[in-house]
């Protein structure tokens, strides 16, 4: 497909990356030169200079022929007035617009329906979605969904008192009773897509495809806590704070929020009345503790400077069992996270790269596209994707045992899904057309199953 | 410095060249002339091409400095296997000879070092010829055309190889504008070839002929040149050569019917000025000076070398030393001005003329002004600051390249028409000059000193300058 993007900044070149990776042809829009040109040199993009609601700029990008359109200039305004040029000239284009002001986030009905801009993305909410899935299960450090969420896929610390520590693999799968598929491990730095007589070890980082209505029986089952966090403790009022404490108060959860500007707090004070807001300084240590720091379920510092929150969630493990959900705005200190020791990180342009990329793959099905969905794991060197099968006689209806040694290595077949049913495979199993397979590799840049072969 | 994908990058370009030798080889092979000799060069370059490309770099990264260091490097690779076909054949026992003539090849020059082309085999006139066709559009650029590269930085070896100051893309993927520009070049190549078929032109000249001139080559097959052609046969030389010089993002334009765009583009436009300007020109000169009586013929012999030495092709009808000075200079300054930016002709490019002096225009404004903001402009569209920077300081850098060579060649003795018109010709990429090494005469009798000069000359105006003089400094080489 091709698609214009206006907006040159970071989610703009993530999500260029991305769509080119996936096979897409993409023209970036910005005003600036430099970003432009700093994008162009490192993917395979066609920049062009110029104000993206400007109709000639928006011709030089190709949108006469292009199916997707998507706005992620800085400005709100700018990128709705973008989709609304672009809708005006065309109806089969479909337009994406990120927009951040919750007063226009208020009509996005009226946007969706009345303006035809089919999709609004607004990152902060998306962040805070993204946090609330965490906290569902803090024991996790990441989870996503493949399948219409019927089938997950996380990845958790190994502690000594696992019940999975010290096991192999291939016997997991008969003491445990559920159907599960360790696909990439993380130890000391170096990334392994194991085999069966791999042993797991405390320490290591794993990341498992389940069903997703077997997910809480197991961690039960593992030792881990497998309840949702109950009482968060969340420092700074912004955007996303605003979001996640909706979304927690619908639930029933205690959240305490710490706000640093005294009209900010009675804002937050007066549209949630259940939240406890707090008037001090959230990245104070000894008012951390006062507010009760050590006892809470989860701890999540979402202040506008990205040192500060990493700094709070260290000082939170150091001190407490609670769960710590940092917020990161700069999208190259994902490869460092690691080192840091700390349980999750949201990295909100990331997600909202993400979410749009996601929303391509979909749009793309129809037209040839394979990629369903797609995830990178472990600092970005495993791949994890959802393919769909397409007819293919090298590939489709031969069992997995006969096309073994060609299928190339560092790579499993995580799970096979097919109506519904989710299959983990075995040597019987055969791949079938509109299967939807799951895929674990460290290859960059798988785009359809095919690829999958040496 | 990733030296993996370099050398990677220089062991596909190998296996494409070692593929390519089929051209001559079947042109052997049909005129009942020994195979050998491209069948070895194709063994040798298999053997590097696979020696190198055996492991695949596991960062395929190709940034700027890659991207250069790959070109330049694989430009003086080809130019060491491309000879051997001369070697083994026997047609030349000299390596600089065989060297020089390869570089002339592949940098679309046409400059030769034979006495008398028509005693060569088939098979290597063929090879002469084709590799003009490849070089033209570049071979790097053919290599993005049908090798599917992952990681998505090959814009970097397509700018660093393509002619012009500023290098974009017509369509996002680099892949897929590698790919048009190679389909409307081949087109356009077939479509010379047709019609010289239709003028009755025997099918061997016509490849060889076209091949010379879609790349803007001008190796003739002929010891006389073009002079022995019909002159409807002329005449489509020369259309065909001032098409080929055309920046090629106008014909791009023409085919997704963007005419508006197209016939704006104000490097095409001056181009096409200067060379009616300077056919008439000369024309007028000719006439004047008694040189021709026939008018017509005079218009035509214009036209063709006017258009021969702009788009640095360098084929010739006529013996041009016999012309008036006024005539002569004008082809002179012709080879420096060259073809469009983005189209397979050399010399300084019409763009970088024509950015240079709207900087001009705009130092002048200045000068009156001192406060005054002001942008230069190019197909209403503000040229970047850094792409005038560029321009500035690659015409300079141009010119003290052209006076360090034309020194050193001055050792040879030659008068100064030859002297420095064989610079201006190679660097130029275009063939003949003036004086001995004229339209009808060579360039076997200069020094072994001057033809590696020359040689170095042709690759760095060929790849313009910078991917090749950065081969020579510390930095490039530097991890760090």
């Amino acid at each position: 497909m091709n698609a214009v993007i206006v907006g040159c900044g970071k989610v703009g070149t993530e999500l260029a990356r991305t769509l080119v990776n996936d096979g897409h042809d993409v023209s970036v829009i910005d005003s600036s030169e430099k970003a432009l040109a700093a994008a162009a040199e490192a993917i395979d993009i066609l920049p062009v200079q110029g104000n993206g609601a400007d109709i000639n700029t928006l011709r030089d990008a190709g949108l006469d022929k292009a199916d997707i359109f998507i706005a992620v200039s800085p400005s709100d305004e700018l990128n709705l007035l973008a989709c609304l040029i672009v809708k005006s000239t065309s109806d089969k284009v479909k337009t994406i617009a990120r927009v951040r002001n919750p007063l226009y986030l208020k009509e996005t009905l009226f946007l969706r329906k009345k303006l035809g801009i089919s999709r609004i993305i607004n990152p902060e909410l998306a962040a805070a979605r993204e946090i609330f899935k965490l906290l569902q299960y803090p024991a996790l450090s990441r989870i996503d969904m493949f399948a219409d969420g019927r089938v997950a896929i996380f990845t958790l610390e190994l502690e000594a008192h696992h019940s999975l520590t010290g096991r192999s693999l291939q016997d997991i799968g008969s003491e445990t009773g559920y159907s599960i598929l360790v696909c990439a491990v993380e130890r000391d730095g170096e990334v392994i897509i194991p085999s069966g007589n791999f042993v797991l070890r405390e320490g290591d980082e794993i990341s498992v495809v389940i069903a997703m209505s077997e997910l809480k029986n197991f961690l039960k089952s593992l030792g881990a806590r497998s309840t949702p966090a109950n009482s968060c403790l969340i420092t700074g009022g912004g955007t996303i704070s605003y979001y996640l404490t909706e979304m927690l108060l619908r639930n029933k959860k205690q959240v305490r929020v710490i706000e640093l500007d005294q009209k900010r707090c009675e804002a937050l004070s007066e549209t949630f009345p259940e939240a406890e807001i707090i008037h001090g300084d959230g990245t104070d240590k000894s008012f951390l503790l006062k507010q009760g720091l050590k006892y809470v379920d989860a701890f999540i510092p979402l202040t506008g400077i990205d040192e500060e929150n990493i700094i709070s969630a260290t000082f939170a493990k150091n001190v407490s069992n609670a769960k710590a959900i940092t917020k990161i705005s700069r999208t190259d200190l994902n490869d460092v996270m690691d080192e840091l020791h700390i349980d999750s990180a949201v990295f909100p342009k990331l997600i909202c790269a993400d979410n749009i990329a996601q929303y391509v793959r979909a749009q793309s099905r129809g037209v040839g596209g394979h990629v369903e969905t797609l995830y990178r794991y472990l600092d970005n060197r495993v791949e994890i994707l959802e393919l769909i099968a397409k007819e293919d006689p090298a590939l489709t209806e031969i069992p997995l045992s006969q096309l073994g040694n060609r299928i190339k290595s560092n790579l499993i077949l995580a799970c096979i899904i097919r109506e519904g049913q989710f299959i983990i495979p075995s040597g019987k199993d055969v791949i079938r057309r509109g299967d939807s397979v799951v895929v674990v590799t460290t290859h960059k840049g798988i785009s359809s199953l095919h690829e999958i072969l040496i | 410095m990733e030296i993996g994908i370099v050398l990677y990058i220089i062991g596909v370009a190998l296996l494409i060249e070692g593929g390519l030798m089929v051209v001559p080889g079947a042109c052997a092979l049909i005129y009942g002339e020994s195979v050998m000799p491209y069948v070895l060069t194709a063994l040798i370059c298999f053997i590097i091409g696979i020696a190198f490309t055996r492991k695949k770099p596991e960062s395929g990264f190709l940034f700027s400095r890659e991207g250069y260091v790959a070109t330049g490097l694989t430009w003086v690779a080809l130019a060491f296997t491309g000879m051997l076909p001369f070697l083994f054949s026997g047609a030349s026992d000299s390596v600089v000879d065989a060297v020089f003539e390869t570089i002339s090849g592949y940098t679309t020059t046409g400059s030769s070092i034979f006495t008398s082309v028509e005693d060569l085999p088939k098979g290597i006139l063929m090879w002469r010829s084709f590799m003009h066709w490849i070089g033209g559009m570049g071979i790097l650029v053919f290599m993005l055309a049908i090798v599917p590269f992952t990681g998505g930085t090959q814009m970097n070896i397509m700018k660093a190889e393509s002619p012009g100051p500023s290098i974009s893309k017509i369509v996002p993927r680099a892949q897929d504008s590698a790919k048009i520009l190679y389909q409307i070049y081949g087109a356009m190549t077939i479509g010379l070839i047709l019609i010289l078929l239709l003028l009755k032109m025997p099918l061997f000249d016509a490849l060889c002929i076209s091949f010379g001139a879609a790349g803007t080559g001008g190796f003739s097959i002929l010891n006389t040149g073009c002079a022995d052609y019909t002159i409807p046969q002329q005449v489509a030389i020369t259309i065909g050569m001032i098409a080929f010089g055309v920046n090629f993002n106008f014909y791009y334009f023409l085919l997704i019917k963007k005419l508006g765009l197209a016939f704006s583009m104000e490097e095409v436009r001056g181009y096409i000025l200067i060379i009616l300007v300077a056919i008439g020109l000369i024309s007028v000169d000719l006439v004047f000076k008694g040189i021709y009586t026939s008018v017509p013929i005079a218009v035509k012999d214009a036209a063709f070398h006017v258009g021969s030495i702009i788009t640095t092709t360098g084929y010739a009808t006529t013996d041009c030393n016999l012309w008036p000075n006024l005539s002569q200079g004008i082809l002179i300054l012709l080879m420096f001005i060259g073809a469009c930016a983005g189209s397979t002709g050399g010399g300084i490019k019409v763009s970088r003329i024509l950015l240079m002096a709207k900087a001009y225009k705009r130092e002048l404004s200045i000068a009156l002004h001192p406060n005054i903001v002001k942008k230069v402009h190019m197909d209403g569209k503000s040229a970047g600051e850094d792409v005038l920077r560029n321009t500035g300081v690659y015409i300079f850098i141009y010119f003290v390249i052209f006076a360090v060579s034309v020194l050193i060649v001055s050792l040879d003795g030659f008068d100064w028409t030859t002297t420095f018109t064989a610079v201006a010709a190679t660097f130029n990429n275009i063939g003949p000059g003036f004086g001995v090494v004229g339209t009808m005469g060579n360039f076997s009798s200069l020094s072994d000193l001057s033809k590696w000069v020359l040689s170095l000359d042709m690759l760095i105006g060929r790849l313009e300058i910078f991917p090749i003089m950065l081969l020579f400094v510390k930095n490039t080489w530097r991890k760090f």
